[in-house]
């Protein structure tokens, strides 16, 4: 659409001014367009850009993914110290057996001392002091008890009439 | 109007499919390529981190707790037992009741060593026979939570020798077979 402005209708002073075909002159133009896009090479049609900073984040971000497995890895796989593990009850009979005597021996030592200090036997396994835990108490008369327990499968008792090295021994109570 | 030729000048011209996309970038780096599978490693490793320190629960953080906490008790217990040992003309205190600490033992003992403590207790250990000699000296730790005993063991040092039983500890300090 013309407009006012379009120097293809303005009035010339001169009357023999021979106004330029439109179709010619956009055709020159194409063509001059055609020849400066020719002259310009693909690196040269590149914005002509800052080099931009370097972008740490990818690197960031590899630090950390490594770090969050290594820290996993090692938490999971060898804990430290101070981090709770499951613990699964390892011992063989034998060191059931072992500790059930055990804690007799020591039960027994304990009113042992009661006795020779009271000059009687205790009526529970706490008036001793002990913790009473899973081990029974039976007074058989004045001067006489027995001890029993179980750990497991392994049981034990013991009877104050018989040694304490029998039953740390293993030869009695079994 | 010619239509552009190729080879016409020495520098190479943009086709038609350069034009219609960005300029060629720069090799993409492995971390850039891999960004989504980099922030999905991260994720995981921080819920494996989150899952193990959960995982024991606030009782098996605190009986791991105690079980440290008891193995040190016990090894000042039995510290202040060689020393009074050594001290007391070689006599082991009699068997005490558990959270008390015998009588002998209480000089050496460290201030910060106790025989009774909120969820364990300490009980001093002596066994002898005088008919055939045997003797067992040593330290029990009886706690609240019957598994403090296996956490214990569990933690030990390489060095103390122990016996667990029915939730009970025993560091045995010395012992003897008899004659």
């Amino acid at each position: 659409m013309m407009t006012p402005e379009d120097p293809f209708k303005r009035p010339f002073p001169d009357e023999n001014y021979v106004p330029p075909d439109e179709a010619d002159l956009r055709k020159q133009a194409l063509q001059k367009a055609y020849e400066i896009a020719r002259s310009i090479s693909v690196e040269q049609s590149r914005p002509a850009v800052p080099a931009a900073p370097r972008d740490l984040g990818p690197l960031l971000r590899a630090a950390n993914a490594a770090l969050a497995v290594t820290v996993a890895g090692w938490l999971w796989l060898a804990p430290p110290a101070w981090l709770p593990v499951t613990v699964k009850d390892q011992r063989s009979p034998e060191q059931r057996s072992l500790g059930v005597r055990m804690v007799l021996a020591l039960e027994a030592s304990r009113i042992n001392t009661f006795v020779a200090t009271e000059g009687r036997l205790p009526t529970s396994l706490v008036e001793a002091g002990s913790d009473g835990r899973d081990v029974r108490y039976i007074v058989v008369d004045a001067r006489r008890y027995t001890l029993s327990s179980h750990d497991g499968d392994r049981s034990a008792s013991y009877d104050s009439a018989s040694p304490l090295g029998t039953l740390l021994s293993g030869e009695a109570g079994r | 109007m010619t239509g552009p030729r190729s080879g016409e000048t020495g520098q190479r011209r943009m086709t038609s499919g350069e034009r219609g996309r960005p300029p060629a970038a720069a090799p993409v780096s492995w971390f850039v390529r891999h960004a989504a599978r980099l922030r999905q490693a991260t994720w995981i490793g921080i819920a494996l981190i989150g899952i193990r320190l959960v995982a024991p629960r606030p009782d098996g953080w605190r009986r791991w707790s105690d079980a440290g906490m008891a193995l040190q008790d016990v090894e000042a217990a039995r510290t202040a037992a060689l020393i009074s040992y050594q001290a007391a003309d070689r006599a082991w205190p009699a068997p005490g009741r558990f959270g008390q600490a015998p009588q002998a033992l209480l000089p050496f003992l460290p201030g910060e060593a106790a025989f009774s403590r909120p969820r364990y207790h300490l009980g001093w250990e002596y066994a002898a026979d005088s008919v055939s000699g045997v003797r067992l000296i040593g330290v029990s730790v009886v706690g609240v939570d019957p598994r403090l005993a296996s956490i214990m063991a569990h933690r030990a040092p390489a060095g103390m020798s122990f016996v667990v039983s029915n939730g009970r500890f025993i560091a045995l300090i010395a012992s003897a077979l008899g004659r």
